[in-house]
């Protein structure tokens, strides 16, 4: 590693062909206050696991217009316990270069979300120790990207560049209990560059199923009442994950002029009304100022995710004594009743947050960071994880050390 | 007494006086070097058979930042040199052309490389070796002070000499 730190960046030539090596790395320590919720696998104990990680890139360019390229990473979080520090294939395309501003690509990408999508990895190339993951948050292990293809086009406008980028594929992936399954999705970027400022814009429209075994069960139970009435059978029809189509919009906002500099990025995310999900939205303020090799910087944040009314109201309506049966049966229509709200009052999530941080840098490729991060938790715990349902903070605080470097 | 005294403080004045001189002429010197570094036009160079002959500045900041992997109008392919990141001319170049210091341009490049946007310029040794390079590699193009130029390349830029904003 120390002798990758003395040669960064290492580009060697074959005959006609080029070849690029190169990589990135975390070490991270964090930690936080509470002892009823996890963050990104963190507790009240140290941990290195959390925000260490490992990639390596391979660029082969057999031609001037050709290009393959491949990024495998090792992380040690993941929420599928048994998978820590397995190296998964990130980046695996093959490139074309049309002309000077038009490029296609084809295979493995980076799912293109945020003004940081694409390197949300590489710890160095950002000043947080993590970026916000009041946005971030979806990106940082699961849906790191999809199969298929984009196209890029670069133009100039005056002083200003402007970049557009449509890209369509596949993806899936899981969370906690619940997979997703994109079997569509498509999107274009649109970026603009002048002087100091960088304005972004993100639209993507994704074919989604998502399937939760706990969905599953109120589906079921649902449904096994439907002789009864029929607003039981369309209650756990409206639940019944199908591919329905889903929103995402994004907008990125980056100034940076001498030593300061201003980050800011809002998402929202429109679920379809049927199936088993939610709205999402959240957004970030960044501000820094680099003292030399030293850059505070202050972070504030908010999330939230809501069950859809249209999902939820049904059930919430309903009146289990209106239907003439007998006790025994009323009564498991009360207790199904309140299992189904509860289920889906545990989804919704509410937070702010509040960070501040400091990088060093060490190094050109080099960076030492150290962060804490205040959570305030409206309804449930937000990016939190829950070691109980019915035993919730109502604040947490994460502590964070991280050396990031590139090679 | 006073006559030797006289005597004694004649050299010690001397002294004095020649080592005020040597100071203020090291720091004559040095003062003139940097700021000679400073103020030294750069220019971007390309091999002289290369058909593109002119450059606009927000090209090179394109070209430079890694945004086109192409020469504009001809599309041929670009080799992108470096000098040294340790250099004063590795810094004045990208001051004075995308308002950038060696952390902030690091930062940058970490986040275009892996993100798979293309790749690092090839860092050259020196000056020399950037000459060498591109009388040899049609596809390459560089930087140099303007007074290095000679037959082996051709210019295609000149580096305004106030410090650039930021792109």
């Amino acid at each position: 590693m120390l002798i990758f730190l003395l040669v960064p960046f290492s580009a060697v030539a074959h005959g006609d062909w080029q070849w690029d090596f190169s990589g990135f790395a975390s070490l991270g320590a964090g930690r936080i206050n509470q002892p009823d919720v996890t963050f990104f696998g963190t507790d009240t104990a140290w941990s290195v696991d959390s925000d260490t990680m490992l990639g390596l890139q391979w660029m082969v360019m057999p031609t001037d217009r050709w290009q393959l390229t491949a990024q495998v990473v090792a992380r040690g979080f993941n929420f599928e316990d048994d998978k820590q520090y397995q190296p998964k294939v990130e980046w695996l395309f093959l490139s074309y270069q049309w002309s000077p501003g038009l490029r296609t690509r084809l295979g493995r990408l980076r799912t293109p979300h945020y003004l940081f999508s694409e390197s949300v990895e590489v710890g160095y190339s950002y000043p947080w120790a993590r970026p916000p993951v009041q946005v971030y948050a979806a990106l940082m292990t699961q849906f790191t990207h999809f199969d298929g293809v984009d196209l890029s086009v670069v133009g100039t406008w005056g002083e200003s560049e402007w970049e557009v980028q449509w890209f369509g594929g596949q993806m899936n992936g899981s969370f906690l209990d619940t997979e997703v399954d994109i079997d569509v999705l498509l999107g274009n970027n649109y970026i603009w560059r002048y002087r100091d400022w960088l304005l972004r814009y993100s639209l993507h429209l994704d074919r989604t199923t998502l399937t939760n075994p706990r969905a599953q069960a109120l589906i079921d139970a649902f449904s096994q009442f439907a002789a009864l009435d029929p607003a039981f059978g369309r209650i756990g029809d409206s639940l019944t994950p199908q591919r329905e189509w889903k929103q995402f919009h994004a907008l990125g906002l980056q100034w940076e002029s001498g030593n300061w500099a201003v980050i800011g990025e809002y998402f929202i995310s429109l679920g379809p009304k049927r199936g088993f999900s939610t709205d999402l939205q959240g957004w970030y303020l960044s501000l820094q100022h680099r003292f030399g090799r030293v850059t505070p910087y202050g972070v504030i944040g908010a999330f939230e995710n809501t069950i859809k009314s249209s999902l939820i109201d049904p059930i919430r309506d309903l009146q289990p004594t209106q239907f003439g049966a007998p006790e025994a049966v009323t009564e498991q229509l009360v207790q199904l009743q309140a299992l189904g709200l509860l289920a889906f009052n545990s989804v919704n999530t509410k937070e702010e947050s509040a960070t501040l941080g400091l990088r060093f840098d060490v190094y050109p490729g080099v960076a030492l960071k150290t962060e804490i991060q205040y959570f305030d938790f409206k309804e449930n715990t937000g990016n939190l994880i829950p070691k109980d349902y019915f035993t919730k903070p109502s604040s947490a605080v994460a502590y964070t050390v991280i050396l990031d470097l590139v090679f | 007494m006073a006559n030797r005294m006289k005597v004694e403080s004649c050299p010690q004045q001397l002294k004095h006086l020649l080592g005020r001189w040597f100071l203020c002429s090291w720091l004559l010197l040095l003062g003139g070097l940097c700021w000679g570094q400073e103020s030294r036009a750069l220019v971007v160079v390309v091999h002289p058979e290369n058909p593109l002959n002119e450059l606009a500045l927000l090209q090179v900041r394109q070209i430079f930042l890694g945004r086109l992997r192409l020469f504009p109008n001809t599309g041929h392919g670009l080799e992108v040199t470096d000098q040294p990141h340790d250099t004063a001319i590795f810094r004045l170049f990208y001051r004075q052309t995308v308002g950038m210091d060696v952390d902030r341009l690091s930062r940058y490049r970490a986040r275009y490389i892996f993100s798979g946007q293309g790749r690092l310029p090839a860092r050259m040794s020196d000056s020399e070796a950037v000459k060498l390079h591109i009388s040899n590699t049609r596809e390459a193009i560089g930087y140099l002070y303007a007074d290095e130029v000679d037959e082996r390349v051709k210019v295609v830029f000149d580096v305004p000499h106030e410090e650039a904003v930021s792109p």
